[in-house]
């Protein structure tokens, strides 16, 4: 089969007999893809310093006729975001894992932009962004200015576990005009800071909506 | 135990219990099993007496975490080591290549770890709340941080760089560069370049 050739991010390595890799990758075109990388961990392996998380990848493979395709070459370019920030990284990666299913299309461009965000937000907050444009981009996150229920738009809006609702629909955990403008101003620019409570309240409403699609996965600062 | 029919049932378990290690496929544990069927059986009893002792004399020590036979490691107990350096590997094989080097006179800390979100690996799961103590404990001087060239590893060693920073322990970071006995021609270009970045200044004598 011919080989293919695609942009792609790696998503997890797991020992492989000896010395060999089995690699996930999620790629541009071809979505999520399962590998073999073969002696990729063997000291003289030119694959083994290539296949990082957190950074683009130029990888090519040949198809299997039936099960798991082959690593043929790999390249890697620089890493997204300062190594000091390797382990917010890898926890938006942990999420993109559990999003992102062997054969859907999609996820290479949305992990991306989301550790872009995060790049270029601080520590705590930027992690939180990341996850709430990540979840956005999958149909997610409704709009902030109208409850996600009945659809009505209103200035008092609350959090209830499954999103934003009008008193009518329901109470919950208040998200403030105030908060809601914060949220969109972040999301755009690096210049927006955000009030502690305020990241808070955010991380939480990102939370909820982890653990109402089953992902139990905590963004907290630790 | 499909693939060798007729197989002779004592036979059949030894080779499917060799094969449940890693890098031995069942032809290799056939191999095997067929081998120790040759010994002596009063040697084949000693080998099957150090695997039963492996588990039950074999343990980690509590406060370092590296392989002990009783409650504390022998580098622990042992007072001739530097108390105030500690160095922090991933897993206890990893302080036995450290000891090979013969290049470290300090105590190890074991996290028995990594962080790896993705296979659900966080700060709870590693062995940080005993670091923390000895930190508290005072007397800690230094922190060498030696897990992986990976960006798992690294992530850890920041991890840790920041949960003691303002405790008054110097923390440091093994070098990564260029391995002893390595030609440049054949050096990857990520080790290549951190090895520059992380050069180290040369003294001329006068
Ligand atoms: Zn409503
Ligand atoms: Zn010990």
């Amino acid at each position: 089969m011919a080989e293919v050739r695609d942009a792609a991010l790696l998503l997890r390595r797991i020992p492989h007999g000896d010395t060999s890799l089995i690699i996930h990758l999620l790629t541009r075109e071809h979505g999520r893809v399962a590998l073999m990388a073969r002696g990729a961990r063997r000291a003289s392996s030119p694959f083994r310093a290539r296949l990082a998380p957190l950074c683009e990848l130029r990888a090519a493979w040949r198809p299997g006729r039936t099960g798991m395709g082959t690593l043929t070459d790999v390249e890697r370019g620089a890493l997204w975001l300062p190594e000091a920030r390797a382990w917010e990284g890898l926890k938006l990666l942990s999420l993109a894992e559990k999003l992102f299913r062997e054969g859907d299309g999609a996820g290479f461009d949305d992990v991306r932009a989301a550790l872009a965000l995060m790049a270029a937000r601080p520590r705590g907050p930027g992690l939180t962004a990341a996850a709430w444009l990540l979840l956005a981009r999958q149909g997610w996150v409704g709009d902030l200015d109208a409850c996600w229920q009945c659809g009505a738009r209103a200035d008092a809006l609350a959090w209830r576990r499954d999103g934003l609702c009008c008193p009518a629909c329901g109470a919950g955990l208040e998200v403030s005009p105030g908060l809601r403008r914060g949220m969109a101003g972040y999301l755009q620019s690096p210049r927006v800071a955000l009030p502690q409570a305020d990241a808070r309240t955010w991380r939480r409403m990102v939370e909820d909506l982890l653990r109402q699609h089953g992902l139990g996965i905590s963004l907290e600062e630790d | 135990m499909h693939g060798f029919p007729g197989m002779p049932a004592p036979l059949a378990r030894v080779v499917e219990t060799l094969s449940g290690l890693p890098g031995i496929g069942p032809k290799t544990a056939l191999r095997l099993g067929l081998s120790l069927l040759r010994k002596p059986a009063s040697e084949v009893e000693e080998m099957a007496a150090a695997l039963v002792d492996l588990h039950r004399a074999l343990g980690f020590c509590e406060r370092c975490g590296c392989f002990a036979e009783q409650g504390h490691c022998s580098m622990c107990d042992n007072v001739r080591r530097e108390r105030s350096v500690i160095c922090v590997v991933e897993q206890p094989v990893d302080v036995l290549m450290l000891e090979r080097s013969g290049h470290f006179s300090g105590l190890y800390h074991v996290l028995h770890g990594r962080l790896s979100p993705v296979d659900g690996v966080g700060p709870d799961d590693l062995r940080l709340a005993a670091l923390d103590a000895r930190v508290a404990d005072g007397g800690v001087r230094e922190l060498i941080l030696a897990t992986s060239a990976t960006v798992d590893g690294e992530a850890t060693a920041h991890f840790i760089a920041r949960r003691y920073q303002g405790a008054g322990v110097k923390v440091s970071r093994i070098a990564r560069g260029v391995p002893e006995g390595g030609e440049l021609e054949y050096m990857d270009e990520f080790t290549l370049g951190r090895a520059l970045d992380q050069r180290v200044a040369w003294e001329t004598s006068p």
